[in-house]
């Protein structure tokens, strides 16, 4: 929590010191525009929710206070309130991210599991690794690029833009639905593309070394099957730190969506970050950064609540 | 102080001898070290040094935008020309030593406010810790990509012609995670008893802890050096991407913008015209990912230690 | 220690011919024969890194990925009923079908490490049972119950735990039931008590002695502590350097030992009442097999040692039933 608090905190007072900050910037925008500077003042105290000349820690007080009223402050390009536009974005975003993110742990995992119990045939260990080594080089936003630019425009395999066909109503229905994935197949692969390497990898070193634990080796010379092996212990045993994973890797998937939502044109928080960042809409911006940091924060969390329900370790202390 | 400076340069020599015999052992990271050498960096030094050709002035006229490959002034319209009319070849050379300039800088920045922290949190302890701490879980939380970015929005365009300020950007929270493992390292090693002893003998503590942990993180050390070079790489042409940083012909990334707009938008793929301009850029930056990455599985093979184990043992076999 | 009569007259049990055991082409068990016969437990001692864990590993066929028993080792078991098999010969899969934890099973040395953290005690008999083609968990559990009662633990309370809020000898207690579950006649007991504390030392050996009665057990003790072969063994081989250097019954190796490493071994040992001497290491270091001493290996590390044994490896003489050392000055020196 208090994480969260300082994070926000610390980038605030980094945007407001700084020679970019948004209230000065916004003040001088609207002077030059020809308002009066007790117009001007007003309107950047509507859009942002701070005056130019305040100090950084009462702006910082400021900003909090509305935070936790639920008020981000208004977007200057919409001219709507910052939390109603995240509002109707996010629910796409979380979709967007939880889908991929799920897709790419359990791809990443069985391959992981496989290379590791395999990881003595030759052939299947050099194309993998050249080809994890290749994936995890490309950045998410530049697979996006090439994938879009090839796939979706040149050859129209997929479909270059929006979350559903035009011609579809949102709502409950099946063909809103399946228009849903359909469109967002492209985006998902490419995300499960750059995450699952690396989830891959992580299983596949993790598979190793648990194959080469005392308890591993005891299980076969009781006879315990290849398969039973690779599921009771070492998919049970390797889990654990992964789990851990999952995480930081949302988080990087969240981020991720600011170039790829804006390219394949979807909603969600990323684009909104990405139009916001075009056009220099600073409440907006703030508001969507504070958002993601916050998810951020959730997530790891949550993930140090549960940990205890998946390790018996935990939960019962470790045996000296 | 001198005498511990001298055993970490001789523990880095040996360490840096022992990478060489690694490499020529393990082919693919020898081919990727080529290739970090050969296409990037001599030509950023060829580049540096004025070896090479000024870019010529720019030319408008469908026939000069994305023209075909020529043998024009070998070799730099191998590649054809790109929007600008200028030599494609000539542009991307231009823009590799900015592009490693910054990515060594940042991965430096990465490793050295890393060190500085986590070291000075884990060493002397008390209520610098406790504030250090602090700082590392909060910047942990933070992503660098992502405050990079809202910086990059947010600054004006004259900070950010700045290398440092660039390198500053993209490493900005990217330190934390060196700095909680090499505190952890620190607190773990003050509590051993080996500090105790020595002391006794009359060493400091400060020699022994800086020994100790660099002897013990130095792989990891390099590790988080390419590692981060690798994200700031991806960070810095993926800000440039959206136009955040103020760049010219010469960055890779504002080449594949265009050429990529040239692509999509005038339907060009089967034309082909925009076709080098899109890939050679796209090209530069996966390969230098490739080689940094590779060099980073060989280092983590190093760092592992069953793989370490049959790697030193295939090595002394060959003697 | 039992009646001498009594053990040798009853038949050979498991008869290992030859093993040979290379690791990435190092060789690590030495051409190593000897009989095991019913009902008698056979005491293997050396120090760490002797290869004495690799010998049990190669008898359970569970050697790791970079260990390859030669082919020409081979060792005949007379334990079924209807014929002899030589357990090298067959595939790994029959291996596992008739012999493997049904004839012989194991006790690993670690056993505070052997079970998996994440499954419940229960878990590993149930899985272990089920490997072996029992699938009635009923009939399971109940054979489970009363080996664990056996041991002495309380089987409605253990079953049920997960391994991790096990003790030590708790741990220790539960790997050897699961030896026990599908009545083996040979128990391979690789260190058993050498993780545990001494007051639950003296406990599972005593379990262990009760065990070999009840169930009729062969067993094979691997251990390097000296107390617990003269405790629980009836005859005796000496392993060093992968080859072994003398074998006999538990009596002759105590009071008239032969090889000069069994000798300095003893001696190592310090004794009750003695404890104005101070204990006397054996000097050296410990086996590099990369590059092992030019003819006898315990060269080195030998007070004994003359020119001989710099220059030619000693042979393995059977000189009496059951007795043998391998060793120049035997031949020369101490002739009785």
């Amino acid at each position: 929590m208090v994480a969260w608090f300082l994070a926000i905190t610390f980038t605030f007072a980094l945007i407001r010191l700084s020679p970019g900050d948004p209230a000065t910037i916004l003040f001088g925008t609207f002077r030059a525009q020809g308002y009066s500077i007790e117009d001007a003042k007003r309107m950047v105290q509507m859009y942002i929710g701070i005056l130019p000349e305040e100090s950084v820690w009462y702006s910082i007080l400021k900003f909090f206070n509305n935070i936790f009223r639920g008020d981000l402050g208004i977007s200057i390009n919409w001219r709507i309130p910052v939390t109603r536009l995240i509002g109707i974005m996010l629910p796409w975003s979380i979709f967007y991210a939880a889908w991929s993110l799920a897709w790419a742990v359990i791809v990443g995992v069985l391959l992981g599991l496989l290379m590791a119990y395999y990881r003595h045939v030759a052939i299947l260990n050099t194309t993998l690794r050249v080809v994890f080594s290749v994936l995890r080089s490309i950045p998410a936003w530049l697979l996006a690029v090439i994938l879009h630019v090839y796939l979706a425009i040149g050859y129209r395999f997929f479909p270059p833009s929006g979350a559903y066909p035009g011609n579809v109503q949102p709502g409950l229905s099946l063909p809103f639905i399946s228009g849903v994935l359909w469109h967002y197949t492209l985006p998902v692969i490419v995300l499960v593309l750059t995450a699952f390497p690396g989830w891959a990898l992580g299983m596949m070193s993790m598979a190793i070394s648990v194959l080469h634990e005392d308890y591993v080796i005891y299980a076969k010379a009781r006879g315990i099957s290849g398969r039973r092996i690779l599921t009771s212990y070492v998919a049970r045993n390797s889990i654990l730190p992964i789990y851990t994973q999952i995480a930081p890797t949302l988080a990087t998937l969240l981020i991720g969506t600011v170039w790829i939502e804006s390219r394949f044109v979807l909603p969600g928080v990323g684009s909104l970050l990405a139009t916001a960042i075009g056009v220099r809409d600073y409440p907006l911006m703030i508001g969507c950064y504070v958002i993601v940091i916050t998810a951020i924060v959730f997530g790891n969390l949550l993930t140090d609540l549960t940990y205890g329900f998946i390790d018996p370790r935990a939960r019962i202390g470790e045996e000296t | 102080m001198f005498l511990h400076v001298s055993s970490v340069y001789d523990a880095m020599r040996r360490q840096i001898l022992f990478f060489f015999k690694v490499l020529w052992r393990r082919k693919k990271a020898f081919v990727g070290f080529m290739i970090l050498l050969i296409v990037y960096m001599i030509p950023a030094v060829l580049a540096v040094a004025g070896l090479i050709p000024k870019l010529p002035p720019a030319k408008s006229g469908w026939e000069n935008i994305y023209a075909p490959p020529s043998l024009n002034d070998f070799p730099w319209y191998i590649f054809g020309t790109d929007f600008t009319g200028r030599p494609l070849l000539l542009c991307l050379v231009w823009g590799t030593p900015s592009a490693l300039a910054i990515a060594f800088l940042a991965g430096l920045f990465t490793i050295g406010i890393g060190l500085i922290i986590g070291l000075s949190s884990g060493y002397i302890g008390g209520l610098w810790d406790s504030i250090a701490s602090v700082i590392i879980d909060v910047a942990l939380c933070v992503p660098s990509i992502f405050l990079a970015l809202i910086l990059a929005a947010v600054l004006p365009t004259d900070l950010k012609r700045n290398p440092l300020i660039i390198a500053a950007i993209l490493s900005i929270t990217a330190w934390a995670w060196l700095a909680r493992s090499v505190r952890s390292q620190v607190l773990s090693l003050k509590k051993k008893e080996v500090i105790l002893v020595a002391k006794a003998m009359g060493f400091s503590t400060w020699k022994i802890i800086f020994d100790d942990t660099m002897r013990f993180l130095m792989p990891f050390i390099f590790m988080s050096l390419i590692m981060s070079t690798v994200s700031a790489i991806s960070g810095y042409f993926g800000i440039a991407f959206l136009g955040l940083f103020p760049v010219d012909v010469t960055n890779w990334s504002v080449q594949l913008n265009q050429a990529m707009s040239y692509l999509g938008a005038l339907g060009l793929i089967r034309g082909g015209k925009a076709q080098l301009g899109f890939w050679l850029p796209t090209i530069m930056m996966i390969l230098i990912q490739v080689a940094l990455v590779n060099l980073s599985e060989i280092v983590e093979e190093l760092f592992n230690p069953v793989l370490r184990v049959r790697l030193i043992g295939e090595i002394e076999r060959r003697r | 220690m039992r009646e001498e009569g009594e053990i040798l007259a009853n038949n050979v049990l498991l008869n290992i011919r030859r093993i040979q055991v290379n690791f990435l082409k190092v060789p690590i068990v030495r051409n190593i024969d000897f009989k095991i016969y019913r009902k008698e437990t056979l005491g293997i001692i050396g120090e760490s890194g002797s290869g004495k864990t690799t010998l049990a590993r190669a008898i359970m066929r569970i050697l790791p990925e970079d260990g390859a028993l030669s082919p020409d080792s081979s060792a005949i078991y007379y334990g079924l009923k209807d014929r002899e098999i030589n357990i090298f010969n067959i595939s790994l899969a029959d291996f596992s079908r008739l012999i493997r934890w049904k004839e012989i099973s194991m006790v690993f040395q670690s056993a505070l490490s052997s079970l998996n953290p994440t499954l419940k005690v229960k878990d590993h008999f149930i899985e272990t049972a089920k490997a072996h083609g029992l699938s009635d968990s009923r009939e399971i559990m109940e054979r489970a119950w009363k080996i664990l009662e056996t041991v002495k633990l309380d089987p409605d309370r253990v079953l049920r735990m997960f391994t991790v809020e096990l003790s030590g000898g708790m741990k220790q207690r539960v790997v050897i039931a699961l030896s026990l579950l599908l009545n083996p006649k040979i128990v391979i007991l690789d260190e058993p008590t050498t993780a545990l504390d001494v007051l639950t030392q003296r406990i599972i050996l005593d379990l262990l002695k009760k065990l070999r009665e009840n169930f009729e057990l062969t067993y094979i003790l691997i251990t390097h502590d000296i107390a617990l072969i003269a405790d629980l063994a009836d005859r005796v081989i000496v392993i060093y350097a992968g080859k072994i250097v003398e074998e006999g019954n538990v009596e002759e190796i105590f009071y008239n030992p032969l090889h000069p490493y069994t000798k300095l071994l003893l001696e190592a040992v310090p004794k009750i009442g003695e404890f104005d001497k101070l204990p006397k290491p054996i000097p050296g270091a410990s086996i590099d097999y990369r590059n092992l001493p030019s003819g006898c290996s315990f060269h080195p590390r030998c007070p004994y040692a003359g020119k001989i044994c710099i220059e030619k490896e000693p042979f393995l003489i059977n000189f009496r039933e059951n007795r043998r050392i391998s060793c120049h000055m035997y031949t020369s020196l101490w002739r009785r």
